[in-house]
């Protein structure tokens, strides 16, 4: 189902496009070491493909001493209130009239 | 700059240009809200229009170490609607975290449903016939809202303010296939998705509200044509006019660019209500890369047979099988049996009425014709609806009951329709105690109509001689000496045989 990660060539096109993606702002080191590092890192995902899984549903395992049948828990839809508004409020920087406050979105 | 002659848009969605003829396809993407209590994976109830951030939690304020606990009602609402478009239910299905960065979205991804959908190929039939073909339908999360400061919307501002009120709110996105014509055929599909919605008690379907939000995927190519042209997203449609101007004017725009030698672009464009013209929206961001894989918090959702049969048991009618009730079992009309199926509360309505007549089908079509007669009339001059307002289903039963009964006629029980609905008296003791029973007795009613042409000897003179349309003035002014209870079929019949003396 998947395209093998190894065939995936890491340029630095691709560094710039994930960490773009990650609004991650990497300086020319820490590209140069990511363009070293995350092709072993595909590498050893690409390893583990090898494995055959075919007998596997995709299912399985996914979370431990689930058995292969069961369904995620539901819950009713009743309110639980968190009821500690003051903890929430206190976290984010600059709240303003009960609104978060985040910097401006579009540079001008 | 633009030197193309003006083309014209026929009601099918077709283009004229001197260069040939245009279609327009259109497949659209709802976003339906649905109305259980809490959000889609934390208890914290729905709202609109409440103090900021007073319905959020730590689950969706995306705190880490949270996990989200699927709502069972919404997963019952969803295969609800799923089942009404006729979809494939998924007896299991996953769900997948779709990422982008956005202030309105705290963990930075939304758990949403990538390649397993929980509803699959469905169909919704339009009034016209046209049976639009649904792709899926996948539960998904809802994001908070923004207030951009310092400008009027996003451009130029200076920061920006964050209410996750609505962020969790479960929401089923209804995807279809671009099976859609026209700004009209789009307007009819969300008109019919909107009143499913209703009928089912899924989604309170307020356009305004956002309650049900609409992106329309809108191209066009040459009529005959069998590749699609480039798509444009547009969004920010909040009417269901507004959906049939934004996807016109988006065709016009294709069909002009193309036209003048340029190309449509794929992006995202901003439909703006007061200029009537859509904006490009996210022309400079990359194309959207969300890197979905599956949500590693949540198992697969299995839905047990029991489960799925027992909400295939409680569908409630749909509108479609309303409609062919009222014209196959009631015999109304086409047309108001439309309007009191497009109507759910006053289909609800005649639905209480039919209940309390059962046997007596005779008043039926009476009901049905003043529901949708004079009393929408009303509603509509009063900007009411029928929960305003205090004339029950049984004292409007009670009303049509006299009028079969020839207690009274047409023209009091017009008279007193106003008042049954303000006052939600008993028609039958405003009848009694104002003594507006009407006047059947012939030989009462022949001393009238003999009255009535004494005093207009000109009028019978004209009548006479041929000006037989004078037979409206005669019945007027009976019913004004009797203050609208004389028996108009008795007395129309005495006036005729009369004046042909």
């Amino acid at each position: 189902m998947t395209q093998s990660t190894a065939t995936i060539p890491v340029t630095p096109e691709l560094i710039d496009h994930i960490a773009n993606l990650s609004r991650l702002a990497l300086s020319d080191d820490e590209k140069a070491k990511m363009l070293d590092e995350l092709p072993r890192i595909l590498g050893m995902v690409a390893q583990l493909s090898e494995l055959d899984t075919s007998s596997i549903t995709s299912d399985v395992g996914w979370v431990s001493g689930l058995p292969a049948d069961a369904s995620m828990p539901l819950r009713p839809d009743t309110e639980g209130q968190f009821g500690k508004r003051s903890i929430l409020d206190s976290n984010p920087p600059k709240p303003e009239d009960g609104y978060f406050a985040v910097p401006q979105i579009l540079e001008v | 700059m633009n030197t193309i002659a003006p083309a014209t848009i026929a009601p099918t969605g077709i283009i004229h240009t001197p260069n040939g003829d245009y279609e327009t396809i259109i497949g659209v993407e709802v976003h339906v809200q649905l109305n259980t209590t809490t959000k889609l994976f934390c208890g914290d109830t729905l709202s609109f229009g409440d103090a900021p951030n007073d319905h959020t939690c730590p689950i969706c304020l995306g705190y880490p170490g949270v996990l989200p606990v699927l709502n069972q009602q919404a997963v019952e609402k969803a295969v609800t609607l799923g089942l009404a478009l006729g979809c494939t239910i998924a007896t299991v299905c996953k769900f997948d975290r779709k990422h982008y960065f956005y202030p309105d979205l705290p963990k930075a991804y939304q758990i949403s449903q990538f390649d397993e959908p929980l509803c699959s190929n469905g169909t919704l039939t339009l009034a016209n016939g046209r049976v639009v073909g649904i792709q899926r339908a996948h539960l998904e999360e809802d994001a908070g809202k923004l207030n951009h400061v310092g400008a009027e919307g996003l451009a130029g501002s200076l920061y920006s303010l964050v209410d996750l009120n609505r962020a969790g709110t479960p929401l089923l996105e209804v995807v279809s296939h671009p099976d859609l014509r026209s700004g009209e055929e789009c307007k009819e599909y969300m008109a019919t998705l909107r009143n499913l919605v209703r009928c089912l008690n899924v989604c309170d379907g307020n356009l305004e509200e956002g309650s049900m939000r609409c992106d329309a995927n809108v191209s066009v190519r040459k009529v005959g044509a069998t590749q699609y042209g480039t798509r444009a997203e547009v969004k920010n449609m909040n009417s269901l006019r507004s959906i049939q101007r934004a996807v016109e004017y988006e065709a016009q725009r294709q069909v002009d660019l193309v036209e003048s030698g340029g190309k449509v672009v794929q992006e995202t464009r901003l439909w703006n209500d007061a200029t009537g013209t859509t904006i490009s929206m996210r022309g400079k961001e990359a194309a959207n890369d969300y890197r979905y894989f599956p949500e590693p918090d949540l198992p697969p959702l299995r839905l047990s047979v029991t489960w799925l049969e027992d909400m295939k048991a409680n569908l409630p009618e749909l509108p479609k099988q309303r409609y062919e009730r009222y014209t196959q079992t009631i015999g109304l009309p086409d047309f108001e049996a439309n309007l009191l199926t497009e109507n759910q509360e006053l289909g609800d309505y005649f639905d209480a009425a039919l209940a309390l007549t059962a046997d007596n089908k005779a008043l039926h079509k009476p009901i049905a014709n003043w529901l949708v007669g004079d009393i929408t009339a009303w509603l509509n001059t009063e900007k009411l609806s029928l929960t305003d307002t205090k004339l029950t289903p049984s004292l409007l039963v009670e009303l049509v009951t006299l009028l079969e009964a020839q207690t009274i006629g047409s023209a009091v029980a017009k008279q007193l329709l106003p008042e049954l609905l303000t006052d939600g008296a008993s028609p039958k003791a405003l009848v009694d105690s104002r003594g507006l029973g009407q006047i059947n007795d012939t030989s009462a009613l022949e001393a009238l109509v003999a009255q009535v042409l004494a005093a207009n000897p000109a009028e019978v003179e004209a009548y006479k001689g041929g000006k037989t349309k004078l037979m409206g003035f005669f019945v007027g002014q009976v019913m004004k000496a009797t203050q609208g209870k004389a028996n108009a079929a008795t007395m129309t019949e005495l006036l005729q045989k009369k004046l042909a003396e």
